[in-house]
């Protein structure tokens, strides 16, 4: 239902900048530079790049807008070519010894919620902290993916570069993989992490 | 709903409603799933760890601040504004004519002009030819000089490419035979502490300002009209709609058909710039083609190559033409600059603070020199001292 409204008005959108509007761009860059800025600083931390990259992609969606097809979700168009745009500078300025444009590094600290001032509930966070670190580096992106950028299996995949079903297993085996090392350390810890939902 | 699951086997995180659930939950899926977990006791614990660590994961993210999202969006316009109408309208070019507006440009090197088959001309080996002299110097196709003694002279050239000096002197010169008419270039070099007015074989007028020059053709050519500007020069282009005028520098060059501004090319200025005061004009920086509107300044900074657009006031920028010396907020550093070329002085700061004083207001620049810094000192705490052609400025 959701996204059946998501699906048309991004599609609007989409269509109006294609042809010509400039406030559809400017709408399109207040909604989405955020959650760019922030999927782009888990690639790297240097945030002058991130900066310029969103700026780049921007530039070249207003450039190429004529030849551009029609895309039913602007956010994993425009992830798409953010990570484009910074695996190629990264890969150009060295910032990385190593990196691999296949398998990136993908940081991913989590955020200490206000009330992990107790024992019990910074235990959890760093059991489940560690647990992530354990994950590969596509795991974690692709996790991030569904389950903050909020990308369905079939967006996400592209952003991945990989096929649907594979990207669906690195999501499951992830969660798995997460839900077992924090059991095995400790089977009662997620009891009180959440109050009921 | 069905809660007779076969589920029971499978793992819920395999289940996309699941998860859809846990991310995005509706008053219908909150039913559901609640249902679910209690005509599924066993379960229970299976959930709430899946909840638990999906809820989780919420990453430490920086943000981008309020600033920081405005700042990259006036970039990004600002990069997209200029290239919105890269191809070029000759009505809407038409209608600007006999428009005014300014242009400020820096240095001199190569220069590739893209318009045509023709081959760009090397003005820098033009330029080369001769040394900064102390009185204005017209040199010739066949290189050939005139040096013309006067502070305020005035230049015109006919349209049979004849030259009249302040309206009585007449001269002519030898056209190099296997050149075309439009290939016969001239050039005008005005030194620093003098200023000159120029009238080309079309009509248009330019002022150029001391340390400056322009080389042109004696007559233009039939598709384009096209002239190089080093320092600072204001223009009154001649309206041709069929012949759009070209002022290159080494940066970019300025497209027009017919309207007046003012151009300013200095080598030694770390940045150059273009105002417009009326109509349109397009800057072409690089590949870049940036159409501005009057009261924008296009400025361009040669170390980092980058060209941006603003808003501004445009008097301070063409009032030197007049004799006057406007200035907003400026620092004493960019005034002394100006003023050493006007009048071909040397300025000196005792200090860096002075330098970094700004100023507001207008100079007479028909007074003299020392009366210029009689002005300045009785407004800032500044003193000055003439040691040997050197002007020093120090703070009282």
């Amino acid at each position: 239902m959701g996204e059946a409204f998501q699906l048309t008005s991004d599609t609007q959108l989409w269509s109006d900048f294609l042809s010509g509007s400039e406030k559809a761009y400017k709408i399109i860059y207040d909604t989405h530079v955020q959650s760019m800025f922030k999927f782009g600083s888990h690639f790297t931390k240097n945030d002058e790049i991130i900066h310029d990259c969103i700026h780049d992609v921007f530039i070249d969606l207003h450039k190429y807008r004529t030849n551009l097809q029609t895309t039913n979700n602007i956010k994993k168009y425009l992830f798409i070519s953010l990570k484009r745009k910074l695996f190629k500078i990264l890969n150009e300025e060295g910032r990385y010894v190593h990196f691999d444009a296949e398998t990136p590094a993908f940081f991913y600290s989590l955020s200490v919620s206000s009330e992990t001032d107790d024992d019990l509930k910074s235990r959890q966070f760093e059991l489940l902290e560690k647990a992530m670190l354990e994950l590969s580096n596509r795991q974690r992106e692709a996790i991030y993916l569904r389950f903050i950028s909020g990308l369905s299996y079939d967006e996400l995949s592209e952003v991945l570069h990989m096929n649907y079903q594979s990207a669906r297993n690195l999501i499951f085996r992830g969660i798995e993989k997460l839900r077992e090392s924090c059991q095995r350390k400790s089977s009662i810890l997620f009891f009180s992490f959440v109050k009921y939902h | 709903m069905n809660l007779n699951f076969n589920k029971d086997s499978e793992d819920l995180i395999h289940n996309p409603e699941f998860l859809e659930w846990v991310i995005n939950p509706t008053k219908e899926s909150d039913l559901y799933w609640n249902q679910f977990i209690s005509a599924n006791p066993s379960r229970k614990m299976e959930i709430r760890e899946t909840i638990s660590i999906i809820k989780g994961i919420i990453p430490k993210e920086k943000e981008l601040s309020v600033e920081a999202v405005n700042h990259l969006w006036k970039r990004i316009e600002k990069d997209t504004v200029s290239t919105k109408k890269t191809i070029f309208r000759f009505s809407g070019w038409m209608s600007a004519a006999s428009l005014l507006f300014l242009i400020g440009v820096g240095g001199l090197i190569y220069y590739q002009l893209n318009q045509t088959n023709e081959l760009p001309i090397n003005y820098e080996s033009i330029a080369k030819v001769n040394s900064p002299d102390n009185e204005v110097k017209l040199i010739f196709a066949d290189k050939s000089e005139e040096v013309l003694h006067s502070n305020n002279l005035d230049i015109k050239y006919d349209s049979k490419g004849e030259i009249i000096v302040n309206s009585d002197k007449r001269l002519t010169q030898k056209m190099e035979e296997s050149k075309g008419e439009d290939e016969q270039l001239n050039q005008l070099v005005v030194p620093r502490g003098k200023r000159t007015s120029l009238t080309l074989s079309d009509g248009t007028k330019l002022w150029l300002n001391s340390g400056s020059r322009a080389i042109f053709p004696v007559l233009f050519g039939k598709v384009k009209r096209e002239i190089f500007i080093e320092g600072e020069a204001y223009l009154e282009v001649a309206h041709d709609a069929a012949k759009p005028f070209f002022v290159v520098t080494n940066n970019f060059q300025v497209k027009v058909l017919g309207t007046k501004f003012n151009v300013t090319a200095y080598p030694d200025d770390p940045s150059s710039s273009v105002v417009l005061v009326e109509g349109s004009v397009q800057a072409n920086v690089d590949s870049k083609k940036i159409t501005m509107k009057p009261n924008q300044m296009m400025s361009y900074e040669r170390e980092t190559g980058t060209a941006k657009l603003n808003e501004a006031d445009v008097l301070p920028y063409i009032s030197w033409k007049d004799g006057w010396l406007y200035c907003e907020k400026e620092t004493l550093e960019t005034i002394a600059a100006k003023l050493s070329r006007y009048y071909n002085v040397k300025i000196e700061f005792k200090d860096t603070e002075t330098k970094k004083m700004t100023l507001t207001g207008k100079l007479d620049l028909k007074t003299e020199c020392s009366g210029i810094f009689n002005a300045i000192s009785s407004t800032a705490p500044i003193s000055f001292d003439i040691q040997n052609d050197v002007i020093v400025i120090s703070s009282k």
